[in-house]
């Protein structure tokens, strides 16, 4: 592992490692509740207490009543698997410096990563875009973050996307119930992708959305004379960006529309991430929304 | 002196322009990888077939470098000084207009670089000429949508059009004069009827039926900086005071009619009257030296009497701005002005600011002119007059196929060879054309042959019926309905056998469609047509042995710019009284 060795490399992943560190740290504190409990926190079953075992989830009731020590087991501990798909196609490179799309996909998901193997959970992680193009299976093996966020460091796009055949291909392989969270600009058509969305919610699977969109995307601001070069086909399109720019506008949020309401009828939960905005905020704020549905 | 100076002035302008505009359209843009292709793909398309319409009315606009001069009439009579021209009393409205050699077509790009092109160039405005050099884009009978859609829905919709394209020029120049060649002055005939139903009915059928709805909209839009004119092109003609003086009153006050009413007040205090002066046509340059005008039978002196009374009579009767047309002057190094035309100006002006009258009349004069100079080219006119037979009864009618090898064509004499017009110094044409005609109860059969020795540099002008295929090569049938010159039916066929057909009356009624027959074929040096024109189809009997009707068969040749008729015509295709005479 040659590239391992590269101290630029090692540098990055640094960075990268630390940021989603902090990323975490600061969703501990506030207002809100750790998000350690966050994701699935169904009561399972019981089992003995082992030493080290945190207090705060013996079952004193059964200790009253049977003077055994039991720890109340949740189905978080039972060891979940989330499943990080991340899109890395051509269109995940557009933007500048943080603002870069994939760079922001790639915080989010090494975030995440960290976020639910710090819970002893299991986390793998799907790099796509027409195909699979890494793949690390779940674990929890020491040493999993760090090769994750390895691989994400070495993701270099080349082609172009297509969700859906991957999302079926993943729900007819992984039978275990997982949480996917699936990273992505979503450039892709609609339909299909909830057709996707549709059938791993159908295995069991809990699904969650973060769009990747630049705020180049979202607002348009263009102006002049533009040449738009197609980032995934040939396409080229010259044009003035200020005449067409209410058109585009309809038409993005007609596509918003008809994803949010196909996450809505799925069940799915959806997160448009603007990366203009700090991702501790965006993602703070989702965390603090799904405590808010899932624990209360 | 003092009035050459500000034409250096002009000239000076309006050459930073082209070379601005040259810039701009330059493929000045930025290069931008993208990655949500699909929502700018949509949104391109939306707006394409939106603009598609302002897009049509810039194409249109004329390809001649055309530059505006204005004279200030409301400072001419204030501040200007009496006999020294006084050049600040002139401005310089601006424009050139190049769209059609410009590569217009590019989507939304040019409306907008225009606009800044005008603004950047310190233009006072821009020139907006709506005659269709091509599809007529305020016709509403020939609109796509004429059957679904209202007349009414039309004019809405090209209201909403109208205030788009006013926004566009507001946001580069926000206090704009924009120069229109015409507007409401068009319409007399509309406005004169009093019942606003058969007004909206007459306005419909106008072939300019949608223009005043984009004046409406262009006024929706436009704020109380923005300056329109009314150029009045047809004043480019005018021979006579009262001319003027009835377009003023029509276009301040008649013209209300077709304003909206939440308009009216913007309309009277932002609409200006303007006078067209034409300079080729008064001192007959270029091709109207050629052509039957009245500038042929007058001396220099008088052509140049006559400029002084349209720009006496013009700058009297405009608000504030008089323009001018040329194509023959050279408007960039200020040459090749016709002689005296200078000295008219000057004087002109000069009596107007002394408040003195003119002093003399044109109109007996060009009357006289034109009436002689008719009478002399009429004297030498080729009349012609032929027996068309009827198709014998052994023959079949012929197949329509473009192919003449019909036994039909073979057995019927062909009409004399075409002449061209007798303006023309050497009326023998280049390339001869000979035509066939013969009848029966059903059909009228008409057979072209046209000799096209150049046949690479042919042009043929467009796709579906009714087109403007008379732009390109062509040939044309005209035939009266009876005995007398009008009305009468006008076909015009092109290689590709496009279609084009009109019935004449008193006015020309474009939404005549007869269904007619018609094939073409190209050979090796020539291209031929066959017609089978039904009788009922285009109103006339079938005629019994003797009857009369008038009729012509012309040809226009793009490769030698060559036109030429059976029957010899003046200068021009449409001339009912240089019809020929058809025997049957």
């Amino acid at each position: 592992m040659a590239s391992y060795l590269r101290p630029d490399l090692l540098a990055r992943v640094e960075a990268l490692g630390l940021k989603a560190r902090t990323l975490v740290e600061g969703l501990r504190v506030g207002d809100h509740k750790s998000p350690y409990h966050g994701f699935s926190v169904e009561f399972v079953q019981h089992r003995e207490y082992v030493p080290g075992d945190d207090l705060r989830y013996l079952d004193w009731k059964v200790y009253a009543r049977s003077d055994r020590y039991v720890l109340k087991q949740f189905e978080q501990e039972t060891n979940f698997v989330g499943h990080l798909l991340l899109d890395a196609s051509r269109s995940m490179l557009y933007g500048e410096g943080e603002r870069n799309k994939l760079e922001t996909a790639k915080l989010l998901a090494a975030t995440l990563a960290h976020l639910i193997l710090q819970q002893r959970d299991s986390a793998g992680l799907y790099v796509f875009d027409r195909g699979w193009r890494r793949q690390l299976p779940p674990g929890s093996q020491p040493g999993l973050l760090q090769e994750i966020l390895r691989t994400l460091e070495d993701t270099d796009p080349q082609e172009k996307t297509s969700i859906a055949p991957l999302l079926h291909e993943l729900a007819e392989r992984v039978r275990r119930r997982g949480l996917v969270f699936l990273i992505s600009d979503l450039l892709d058509e609609v339909p299909p992708l909830l057709e996707g969305i549709r059938h791993l919610r159908f295995q069991g699977h809990e699904v969650v959305l973060f769009h990747v969109l630049h705020p180049d995307e979202i607002s348009f601001p263009f102006d002049g004379q533009v040449r738009f070069e197609g980032m995934e086909g040939p396409e080229i399109l010259l044009t003035r960006p200020r005449l067409i720019r209410p058109s585009y506008l309809r038409n993005l949020e007609a596509y918003l529309r008809e994803l949010r309401a196909g996450c809505e009828a799925n069940r799915c939960d959806y997160v448009l991430v603007d990366t203009s905005r700090p991702l501790a905020e965006t993602l703070t704020a989702y965390l603090a929304r799904r405590l808010k549905i899932r624990r209360i | 002196m003092a009035f050459l100076a500000p034409w250096m002035l002009w000239g000076a302008l309006a050459a930073a322009v082209p070379i601005i505009l040259h810039f701009l359209f330059r493929s000045r843009y930025r290069r931008l990888p993208w990655a949500a292709m699909k929502f700018l793909r949509t949104a391109v398309e939306q707006v394409q077939r939106r603009l598609k319409f302002q897009e049509l009315l810039l194409l249109i606009t004329r390809a001649t470098l055309l530059v505006l001069l204005a004279v200030a009439l409301a400072r001419l009579s204030s501040a200007a000084r009496p006999g020294t021209g006084a050049g600040d009393a002139v401005d310089a409205v601006l424009v050139v207009d190049v769209s059609g050699s410009m590569g217009a077509r590019d989507g939304n790009a040019t409306r907008l670089e225009r606009a800044k092109a005008a603004a950047l160039a310190r233009c006072k405005g821009l020139c907006f000429d709506p005659e269709p050099y091509g599809n007529n884009p305020w016709d509403y009978p020939h609109q796509a949508h004429a059957r679904e859609k209202s007349f009414a829905e039309y004019q809405a919709k090209v209201r909403q059009r109208g205030a788009e394209f006013m926004q566009t020029i507001l946001a580069y120049l926000p206090r704009p004069v924009i120069h229109t060649f015409f507007q409401l002055s068009l319409f007399g005939e509309v406005m004169e009827e009093p019942d606003p139903v058969r007004r909206e009915q007459l306005l419909s059928q106008h072939g300019y039926a949608l223009l005043p709805a984009f004046l409406n909209g262009m006024l929706d839009a436009a704020g109380p900086d923005v300056i329109i004119t009314d150029g009045n092109e047809p004043a480019y003609y005018y021979t006579d005071p009262l001319q003027y003086y009835r377009v003023y009153h029509l276009i301040r006050q008649r013209a209300l009619a077709l304003v909206a009413p939440e308009n009216v007040r913007k309309y009277q205090a932002q609409v200006q009257v303007s006078q067209a002066l034409y300079v080729d046509y008064v001192f007959g340059l270029g091709v109207w030296g050629e052509r039957s005008v009245p500038a042929r039978a007058l001396t220099a002196e008088e052509k140049a009497r006559w400029f002084e009374h349209n720009t006496y009579y013009a700058l009297q009767t405009s608000d504030e701005y008089v323009w001018l047309y040329s194509e023959q002057m050279d408007w960039w190094k200020n040459d090749r002005l016709p002689p005296g035309l200078r000295e008219a100006v000057e004087s002109a002006r000069r009596k107007l600011a002394n408040r003195e009258p003119l002093g003399f009349e044109m109109a007996d004069l060009l009357k006289a002119a034109r009436e002689k100079q008719e009478a002399e080219l009429r004297a030498k006119l080729i009349r012609r007059t032929a027996t068309i037979p009827r198709l014998k009864a052994n023959l079949k009618p012929p197949v329509i196929d473009g192919q003449l090898d019909d036994p039909v064509w073979q057995e019927t004499p062909p009409l004399e060879e075409f002449v061209r017009y007798v303006t023309v110094p050497n009326p023998q044409p280049e390339a001869p054309t000979r035509a066939w005609v013969t009848y029966d109860d059903q059909h009228l059969y008409l057979a072209f042959r046209c000799a096209e020795p150049r046949k690479e540099a042919m042009k043929v002008v467009g796709l579906r019926r009714d087109d403007s295929i008379w732009m390109g090569d062509s040939v044309d049938i005209f035939l009266t309905q009876g005995e007398s010159p009008t009305p009468y039916v006008h076909l015009i066929l092109n290689p590709q056998n496009v279609q084009w057909d009109a019935l004449h009356t008193t006015q020309d009624n474009l939404g005549f469609n007869p269904r007619w027959q018609s094939a073409t074929a190209l050979g090796d040096a020539e291209w031929t047509a066959e017609v089978a024109i039904p009788w009922a189809e285009v109103h006339i009997p079938p005629p019994s042995p003797g009857t009369k009707l008038g009729a012509n068969l012309c040809r226009q040749r793009i490769p030698g710019e060559e036109q030429s008729c059976w029957s010899q015509t003046i200068s021009g295709f449409v001339e009912e009284k240089s019809f020929g005479t058809w025997v049957f």
